[in-house]
Formats: C-alpha cells, structure tokens, sequence
C-alpha cells in the first residue's frame, strides 16, 4: 500500500494492511499472555510517569508504583538538577528504602531496615557499622537505576538502564508537533482522580479511541453527543492517524444546536479562563500536532502512547490517563487534569463543573471496562468484532500482537 | 458575645436563607460531595438543588472577589455550597439518575483527589 495514503480514504483504505477481521479475546482474558506481555511490552517500553515540574527543586522526589514491573520506583531531581529514576529496593537486603507511593523534598534516603544512605541518585552514601563487612564495593552498590528521560515536560522511564531505543526513536511520529502546548505556565495541575478497577488495562485504552460508544455509553452524559439526536458522533477518517505504536484521533464536538443546562451556562458565565470561550484559551495557538486539520468543528485530540498513556488534549484542558495493570484483570487508574488556574472562587466552582463532568464520563467507561472484563473471562466468547469507526483498537491490538510476536524470534 | 457573632456569619449575610443547608452541604472535598450525591436521600437532594439554584448566578458573582483557596470563612462556607450545587446538577441537568452506570465499578474503589487535594499534595514537603 502507498507509505501515505490520503486523508479521504475510507479508514480501512488507509489501513489495509490492519485487515477486517474479528480480533481474539485472548490479549484481554489470559493470564499467561498478560504474564508475556509485561516483559514483551512493559519491560521493553517508556513509560510516561509524570512532569518535570512536580520536581522543581534539587531534592524534590516522587514514588511511584509501576505494577507490571512488579516495582517501585523513585524519581528524584539531584544537586545537580538531573532527573534520576532508580528502583527502591535496597542493596544491602533487599527491603524499600521509601516504601508507599508519596511525594517530599530530602538531601538522602535512608533505609529503616539497617540504616544504610543512598544519594538522590540512588547511590550508597552511607553503610552503618561499615567495618563488620567484608568486601563492600560501595562505589558500585545503588539502588538499581531505571533510564530516565523527558518529552514536552513528561518524564519517561525504561527498566533497562540503556535502553537500545532512544526516547525520541521510541516516540517515532510524535516527538515532534506537539512543543509549547504543555506550557507549565499554562496549564496548572488542577485535579485528580485514582481507581483499582477489575478491568484488563487494553479496555480503557480501546474505549479512548474510538467514538463509536459515546451516544451509548455516554447516552445521557454527552449532551449534544448524543445517539437519540440520530446524528451520532463520528470520527472522520482525516483525523484518524495510526502511527507505527501510538495513535491519534480528533474528536469533533457534538453535532446540532442545544441549550446550555443551567449549571454548566452558569460555570461558563462565570469561568473566565476556565471555559473554552474565553480568549486567552480560545485565541491561544495549537501546534501542528493538535487538531492537525485545523477543523473548526474540533474539540479535542486523544493521543494514545503506546502501551499505558492517553493524552486528552484540548484547548482549555488536558488530562494525561495512566493505566498501570498488575494483573490481567486488575489495573490501577490514574488520571491528572491541568488547566488554568481559578483566579477566584467563582472560577473555582467553574472548575469543578469541568472537572465532575470528565470524572463522570470517565468512570461510565471505567464500568463498561470492568463489565466487559467480567463478560468475557468465562473465555465463551473467542473474538470481538470491529467496525471501521472502530478502527484504532483495531491498530492497537494488531501493534501489540507484532510486538508479541517479535518476541520470539528476539 | 464572640461566638454567637461567628454562628450567625456561617454564610454571607445576604445569603443567610441557605442556612439550612450548610451543615450537610458545605462539604470540604470533592470526594464528600460525591459521596453525598450518591449516597444521599433523593428527594433531600432535590430541595436542595431546588432551593439554591435561583441563587446560583448571584453566589457566583459574589465569589468572584474572593480567592478560590481559603477564602474567608463565610465564602467559604458558600463557596462549598455551590460546589455541591455542582456535583448534584447533573442528576436533574443530564442524566435523570442518582449517578451515571456504575453496577461493575464500585463508587468505593474510586478516588476524587480533587482541586484541593492536589493543591494541598503539591504543596506538601516531607522533612529531610
Ligand atoms: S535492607 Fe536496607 S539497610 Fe538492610
Ligand atoms: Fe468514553
């Protein structure tokens, strides 16, 4: 097929080498290949894991659990202003030196179990009772390091320390064309919601990518988006881009005329800069690689980064998704939501109508995931059937089966 | 006497016929509003969002001088209020239901750090 097909061909056109075929229930219901699948995929990948700027001083550090390693990881700015990311075991025994997910500021870290000091770059800074070892090389023993690197302010981390692919060779079509839309300045962090859900962590990502469900799933929630206006939404082929592992979509706002309801008229009445229509969001300009049709009729972007982050991007707000699966059924949820800043209490209440409409919406997907998980673990049903709406988790699990499968002639 | 002084301004003085509501809906996190939504008596819901809504436009043009973390008592008071007034709208605004489709993923399981909580954790420093 040609290298780039245009825009206006029927998505399947575009992708003819995704093929039309149902696509096995397996990926999403058997433990043995989510077992595969966290070396193959999670082990193998950059994961997004937070900003640069939750870290603006030298000591600043933050401790994140990365399930499918079966780890934790502590991510710390040194003296000397690098970023640092190293697994939190300890070289004497074995036990965390930080222990539970939490955030603060420290000179060191040091170990509850026999005292023994690491540097903010993981390193041994101090063994007690030193002279009872026999052959420390205190020079060599750290807290095992992660690779660390950083893309328009996002921190990335591989689990091998030098990783084969680079972090800009790893995000492939994406590294550019986003720059200057993730302004700290900008955009504040101004939400937060966290879930342990029964769900396989490909469900949420699937239903990200796709609007085929938003007048069902979101049947009441979408007003304007809605399946009983008769004119449901629909992605256009042009805004669809599957790229080598990550995928976009551009996702039009509702169709037809509606009346705003009286909250959400009041939070964009009194939202200032919160709201969309205000023009320091409104007239702000998007990079090339946000609404890349420069339709009018957009809303917003989701951008997929393979194998874990969704990225909702619009002009008043983005919210980075995190799916960190510690089983083939259970997976921890975590959603950030930055934007500007209220500058007053009625801003502040302008805020939360944003904020509770996108927690809402996101936990009906959350549901249909976990429900969808609990449907198919009986393994009666062998495969799920995709329409050509449907097409980028057709993408989705056609990238993961080829890296499933290179696996083994690795 | 002081303490009387500060129980009659639980809410700016022009706003003082929401009285009633303050005890079980000036809420301090998201996470009790939502937990109030889902869990309180619907028809208690209803007078509420009832009641407060005419007032809604002049609560939020009186909020406006005031700034959006800890504001004085009073607005503060006022200002949870209308939070809540949020978190209940989209009962009658949107969906016709006590909460969205939730009968696979328990409300439990699911955490609202929200705008305060993620102010308060940013700000927060573990001692060395
Ligand atoms: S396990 Fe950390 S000092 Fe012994
Ligand atoms: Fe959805």
């Amino acid at each position: 097929m040609p290298v780039n097909p245009p825009y206006d061909f029927p998505m399947k056109r575009r992708y003819e080498e995704l093929g039309t075929n149902p696509v096995s229930t397996e990926p999403v219901i058997s433990a043995e290949y989510f077992e595969a699948e966290r070396h193959a995929v999670f082990e193998r990948s950059w994961l997004m894991v937070g900003r640069e700027s939750e870290l603006p001083n030298p000591g600043d550090f933050f401790v994140k659990r990365i399930a499918p390693w079966k780890s934790t990881v502590v991510v710390a700015r040194g003296r000397d202003g690098r970023i640092n990311a190293f697994h939190d075991v300890c070289p004497h025994r074995g036990m965390h030196v930080c222990g539970r997910e939490q955030r603060g500021n420290r000179k060191f870290f040091t170990c509850g179990s026999h005292g023994w000091v690491f540097g903010l770059d993981g390193r041994v800074v101090g063994v007690s009772e030193e002279s009872w070892f026999h052959t420390l090389d205190k020079d060599r023993l750290r807290m095992p390091p992660v690779a660390v690197d950083s893309w328009e302010g996002f921190i990335f981390i591989h689990r091998d320390p030098a990783p084969a692919e680079s972090l800009p060779e790893f995000l492939g079509e994406i590294n550019i064309g986003y720059g200057g839309y993730f302004d700290d300045i900008f955009f504040k962090p101004v939400g937060r919601y966290e879930a342990d859900v029964k769900m396989n962590y490909k469900f949420y990502l699937d239903s990200s990518v796709e609007a085929y469900h938003a007048g069902y799933t979101h049947l009441q929630n979408n007003t304007g988006q809605n399946a009983k206006s008769g004119t449901a939404l629909r992605l256009e082929s042009s805004a669809t881009r599957l790229y080598r592992r990550h995928r976009t979509i551009g996702v039009p706002i509702g169709v037809g005329i509606r009346d705003l309801a009286p909250i959400e008229g009041l939070a964009f009445k009194h939202g200032g800069a919160i709201t969309p229509y205000d023009s320091r969001v409104k007239d702000r300009p998007l990079p090339s690689g946000i609404n890349s049709n420069r339709d009018e009729n957009w809303a917003f972007d989701i951008l997929e980064i393979y194998p874990n982050a969704i990225l909702f991007l619009s002009a008043p707000l983005y919210a980075v998704i995190g799916l960190w699966p510690s089983a083939v059924d259970r997976c921890r949820f975590e959603v950030e939501v930055y934007m500007n800043e209220p500058s007053n209490a009625a801003e502040r209440v302008a805020l939360e109508y944003g904020l509770v409409s996108l927690r809402d919406v996101i936990r009906e997907d959350l549901n249909i995931a976990e429900g969808s998980t609990d449907a198919l673990a009986s393994g009666a049903l062998k495969e799920m059937q995709l329409s050509d709406q449907e097409i980028a988790v057709r993408h989705s699990y056609s990238v993961l089966n080829q890296v499933m499968k290179d696996r083994l002639t690795r | 006497m002081r303490g009387s002084h500060m129980v009659s301004a639980v809410l700016p003085s022009q706003f003082a016929e929401l009285t009633e509501f303050v005890a079980q809906w000036a809420l301090p996190s998201e996470q009790a509003r939502f937990n109030q939504r889902i869990h309180a008596d619907p028809a208690n819901i209803k007078h509420f969002y009832d009641t407060i809504l005419p007032w809604m436009d002049r609560i939020l043009v009186h909020l406006r001088d005031f700034p959006p973390l800890d504001p004085p008592a009073p607005e503060l008071n006022l200002m949870r209020l209308a939070l809540s007034c949020v978190e209940v709208s989209r009962i009658f605004e949107a969906w016709g239901q006590q909460d969205v489709r939730a009968d696979f993923l328990d409300p439990a399981r699911f955490t609202c750090v929200g705008y305060e909580g993620v102010k308060h954790s940013l700000s927060r420093k573990v001692k060395p």
